[in-house]
């Protein structure tokens, strides 16, 4: 029912004004919660960088960017596939949303198993040096908005499959994308920060 | 109608209240209010206790450590438990019946918020049972800064009951703001938003940039004190000016964010007892996102003192957001001074005119605040909390205050007294000035902000003032507690109209108390005041009748 149908539905007294959900408040939130998750970020960026100027060597140890490079890579191709998952539903396309989100997930998967690895075999504890505290918030900032993400990617895949989403009728999945770009962004940021201009 | 009939029914089987798990926003917001009140009450009889001990100098009511751990209990509790829950619940009962809405947008959000609020009052009530005791480090957490050891678990039961409190006011401003820029009526435009509405719209919006900044503050602390990293020790490569920044950050903006309602409350209250138009309305609307806005930038002046701080630019900001908040309330005063005609002064429009008494003290003792800023005494010294506290006080609790006196038919359909609100009014604005005036005396004269006791004589007078407006204050607040159980528990206030003030915006256009879902019908909205659009048009209808009769059920509910 339009938002017309509604008040003309109201004013005849039909029915109380429970009605259909209004169209866009998931994308709408998930873009708000996204601008104050993307505060967390900052404040940590810039405790990072307000330590950092204090030191005279910076970066106390060297790590290999190897592994951190190949997970941002990853992160990079999701960002191609979750837009893909958009544009197929946006066309109907069921089968090749499925797809999209699937790979999604399975890079998801692939991002999250490489930073947990990566952090498991630091040769530094959380407080050995503020550069390895920030290594370790850092990281864990972004595996935590990873999971929060699989997790919401994995709901989406459900609904996909069930037939729930169509090309006019496909708010909860663009929220999604939008949250799972925003673990990008957090994650390219941090892999920036850390391992590209330590 | 058989269909609406049974609708209806299924709809109010969901208002058994929050503490069911019902997600009514009405209910909801009148459950995180009450939280809110409870620590009210508590943050201000620890006032009161510490106010005692510095009533005469070199007093023993309380020692170093008690006091300080009191300070603390008041200054988290007064804020994360009560100005914050205070402000979202009042917002999540009232924005969607602004909108015409028949709910938030988010409402299972919005009672998962409150729960966090009870949360983080079990976090935060727990550092009273930590082994080595609450923390004394005050309610922001740098006195000193709890670096590796420092405090015990205490701290990591404060970090985590005010992370909880945090996250709370994120996921509600994210349910306000999306409730109102997708949930408005057909015709509501965001210019004819109403002026509460649009206020929270603002405040949310700075609580959505700027309490995710403590979060981030929060994180590097509970590393720091918990599993002892070093980022915040200074002799280990670190610097705890990363937290006092971070939480600056958003303690400047936040404060600010909880005045802002406040200021909103009154511009819906003036004009609706002046029987005017808000003076240009527009005006104040952009005056405060202007200070929305500025509430970001002026955060440095409360690190006077840090070598590493522009001051001059901090000072000149942290001035500036003065002038919007003074514009909003010179559109006050025009709309009662062109209207020509002395306002209603019913129990809503009393209140009103209580705060802007203290606000209009408030504004210059900030503005001196800051402008001494470089020299570093305003910032640490009595002024601080003196200056700071007539706004928090005298705007922003006051401004909740007068929100439920004009809302009160809305959220229990009926009135809060308004003799005992006139006496209250009476007891907050004089303990608001004789608590908080004194303080900016002995600040000035270089009494510090946590000065746990005293031994010049000179201060003697002003502080005992103080501790005399402290008591009123409580007084005041306890006045406003027994008005509600009189009012409301017990029944015993006026059973109300739907539009018992000849409101301008949508809520009045539903009954008092609106059904679960809200409204029946909605008038047609054509300018920012649909409910006075249909007076008119009704009024234009019946000329020369006699006013409407009260129902008989009203009359015998009253007699």
């Amino acid at each position: 029912m339009s938002v017309a149908e509604e008040t003309l539905a109201l004013e005849a007294g039909d029915a109380p004004v429970e009605a259909a959900r209004p169209r866009g408040i998931s994308n709408v939130a998930t873009l708000l919660f996204v601008a104050a998750d993307f505060m967390v970020l900052i404040g940590l960026v810039a405790g990072y960088y307000a330590v950092r100027s204090q030191s005279f060597t910076w970066p106390p140890v060297g790590l290999g960017t190897y592994l951190p490079t190949m997970v941002a890579l990853t992160m990079g191709m999701t960002v191609i596939t979750v837009q893909w998952a958009v544009w197929a539903i946006s066309r109907d396309d069921q089968r090749t949303t499925l797809a999209a989100l699937g790979i999604t997930i399975f890079f998801a998967l692939a991002i999250l198993n490489g930073q947990w690895y990566g952090l498991a075999h630091l040769k530094f504890g959380v407080g050995a040096h503020p550069y390895g505290t920030f290594v370790y918030v850092l990281t864990a900032f972004h595996m935590l908005n990873v999971i929060a993400g699989i997790v919401v990617l994995f709901a989406v895949l459900g609904r996909t499959v069930g037939g729930e989403f169509s090309a006019d009728d496909h708010d909860t999945l663009t929220a999604a994308a939008i949250f799972w770009q925003f673990c990008n962004v957090a994650g390219l940021v941090a892999f920036a920060v850390l391992y590209l201009h330590p | 109608m058989t269909t609406t009939d049974e609708t209806r029914t299924d709809l109010s089987q969901e208002d058994y209240g929050v503490l069911l798990g019902g997600t009514d926003h009405k209910s909801v917001g009148a459950f995180c209010l009450a939280l809110a009140f409870l620590f009210l009450l508590t943050g201000g009889v620890l006032a009161a206790v510490f106010r005692t001990q510095l009533a005469q100098p070199k007093l023993d009511v309380l020692a170093h450590k008690p006091y300080l751990q009191l300070l603390t209990f008041h200054g988290s509790f007064s804020f994360f438990l009560f100005l914050l829950p205070a402000w979202i619940g009042l917002a999540f009962a009232i924005v969607p019946l602004q909108l015409g809405a028949p709910r938030l947008a988010m409402p299972r959000l919005a009672a998962l918020t409150a729960w966090l609020y009870v949360g983080a009052a079990g976090f935060l009530i727990g550092t009273a049972f930590a082994q080595k005791g609450a923390p004394t480090n005050g309610w922001s957490m740098d006195y000193p800064v709890p670096i590796h050891g420092i405090g015990g678990h205490a701290v990591d039961l404060w970090i985590l009951g005010v992370g909880l409190a945090a996250v709370a006011t994120v996921l509600g401003a994210v349910n306000l703001l999306t409730t109102a820029l997708r949930m408005r009526a057909p015709g509501l435009t965001l210019a004819r938003t109403p002026m509460f509405t649009w206020s929270v719209m603002v405040s949310s919006a700075v609580f959505l940039l700027a309490v995710p900044v403590l979060i981030a503050g929060l994180i590097v602390l509970y590393v720091d004190h918990h599993m002892g990293a070093h980022v915040l020790r200074a002799n280990r490569g670190g610097d705890p000016d990363v937290w006092r920044t971070l939480f600056a950050f958003f303690a400047y903006a936040a404060m600010w964010a909880t005045v802002f309602p406040a200021l909103g409350v009154v511009s819906e209250i003036f004009p609706v007892f002046a029987k005017a138009p808000l003076f240009n309305r527009k005006t104040a609307m952009f005056a405060l996102a202007a200070a929305g806005t500025l509430a970001f930038l002026g955060f440095g002046s409360e690190l006077a003192g840090d070598p590493a701080i522009p001051q001059t630019l901090f000072t000149i900001t942290s001035i500036m957001i003065l002038g919007p908040v003074a514009l909003v309330m010179l559109t006050w005063l025009a709309t009662v001074a062109l209207k020509r005609k002395p306002p209603a002064l019913k129990a809503p429009m009393v209140q009103a005119l209580g705060l802007l008494t203290c606000l209009g003290l408030a504004l210059p003792a900030m503005a001196v605040m800051e402008a001494l800023a470089r020299g570093g005494a305003g910032h640490q010294s009595q002024w601080w909390v003196g200056a700071w506290h007539q706004l928090l006080v005298g705007v922003a609790t006051f401004g909740i205050l007068a929100g439920l006196y004009y809302w009160a038919p809305k959220l229990w359909g009926r009135h809060l007294n308004a003799g005992l609100g006139s006496l209250q009014m009476l007891a907050v604005v004089g303990g608001v000035d004789l608590a908080f005036i004194p303080l900016l005396i002995v600040g000035a004269q270089g009494m510090h902000r946590r000065a746990t006791t005293f031994s010049s004589d000179s201060w003697t007078a002003a502080n005992l003032v103080a501790t005399i407006g402290a008591y009123l204050l409580a007084a005041g607040v306890a006045l406003f507690l027994l008005n509600v159980v009189v009012s409301v528990v017990l029944k015993r206030g006026m059973v109300a109209t739907d539009d018992p003030w000849e409101g301008d915006t949508l809520e009045w256009a539903t009954t008092s108390p609106p059904p679960a879902h809200n409204f029946d019908n909605l008038p047609e909205v054509r300018s920012s005041r649909p409910v006075h659009d249909l007076r008119e048009a009704e009024g234009k209808d019946t000329t020369g009748g006699p006013p409407p009769e009260p129902s008989p059920e009203l009359v015998e509910a009253n007699a």
